[in-house]
């Protein structure tokens, strides 16, 4: 009967901590790092030109036809 | 104060509530009312109510308190078990004891989902009209084609997912 309030409440607080940190740590890892990897790879070797023509050669530029 | 201008027209002591009313026919005492008085509550929080849950004890039960009030190593387990239940409802265990309840209450969720989708397979069968002409296969081909052609999310959008070379989705 002791301690009640005691055992819920470190039972909770850990569980919380473990939680969050546990959900932190996922969308880190499963969301933010892959994206960061996709841009970094998109933009290595990329050539703004080559793409702009492509663009224009497609019809889509109203300004550059 | 429109309320007390009425009530110093109509006097203070002709307003009378129903419990005072009964208070005039008996002697001015009024029977305390049962929501007046400290309930039992079976609460985790609230380990000792404030009355013990048997109120009105049969004859048995008074022989048993008297006994109760000499030596407790000459009560049996059944009378302290009778003892217990005289002042208290359920025990802690009983207390806590979880129910079916959430069963009733995930299937009456699934039914009534159920019910909301057989509701909108008969609204779109028999109340909405055409969908307009810009769901139609070609335009959405069309569309999309465009979008591929403005480079649309090419990090990782849709046209991340087309390979230019082969003309292909990606796979």
């Amino acid at each position: 009967m002791r301690g009640l309030l005691a055992r819920r409440m470190k039972f909770h607080l850990l569980g919380a901590f473990v939680v969050s940190v546990g959900c932190a740590a996922l969308y880190k890892f499963g969301v933010a790092e892959p994206r960061k990897r996709a841009y970094a790879d998109f933009y290595r070797n990329y050539d703004p030109m080559k793409d702009f023509e492509a663009m224009r050669a497609a019809g889509v530029l109203e300004s550059a036809p | 104060m429109l309320a007390s201008r009425a009530f110093s027209l109509v006097g203070r002591r002709s307003i009378c509530t129903s419990l005072c009313l009964r208070a005039h026919g008996h002697a001015g005492v009024v029977k305390a009312e049962d929501y007046t008085l400290p309930a039992y509550v079976d609460r985790r929080d609230v380990p000792l109510p404030e009355v013990a849950f048997v109120r009105d004890l049969s004859a048995q039960q008074r022989a048993l308190k008297e006994k109760e009030k000499a030596s407790w190593s000459a009560l049996s387990v059944d009378e302290k078990v009778e003892l217990y239940r005289i002042k208290f409802n359920e025990s802690y265990a009983e207390m806590n004891k979880g129910t079916n309840e959430w069963k009733t209450i995930l299937g009456g969720v699934l039914f009534f989902l159920g019910l909301t989708g057989l509701i909108l397979i008969w609204q779109k069968h028999f109340m909405y009209g055409p969908v307009p002409h810009t769901f139609s296969d070609e335009w959405l081909s069309a569309q999309t084609k465009r979008m591929l052609d403005m480079r649309v999310n090419p990090v990782q959008g849709i046209t991340a997912q087309w390979d230019f070379d082969k003309n292909e989705w990606k796979k």
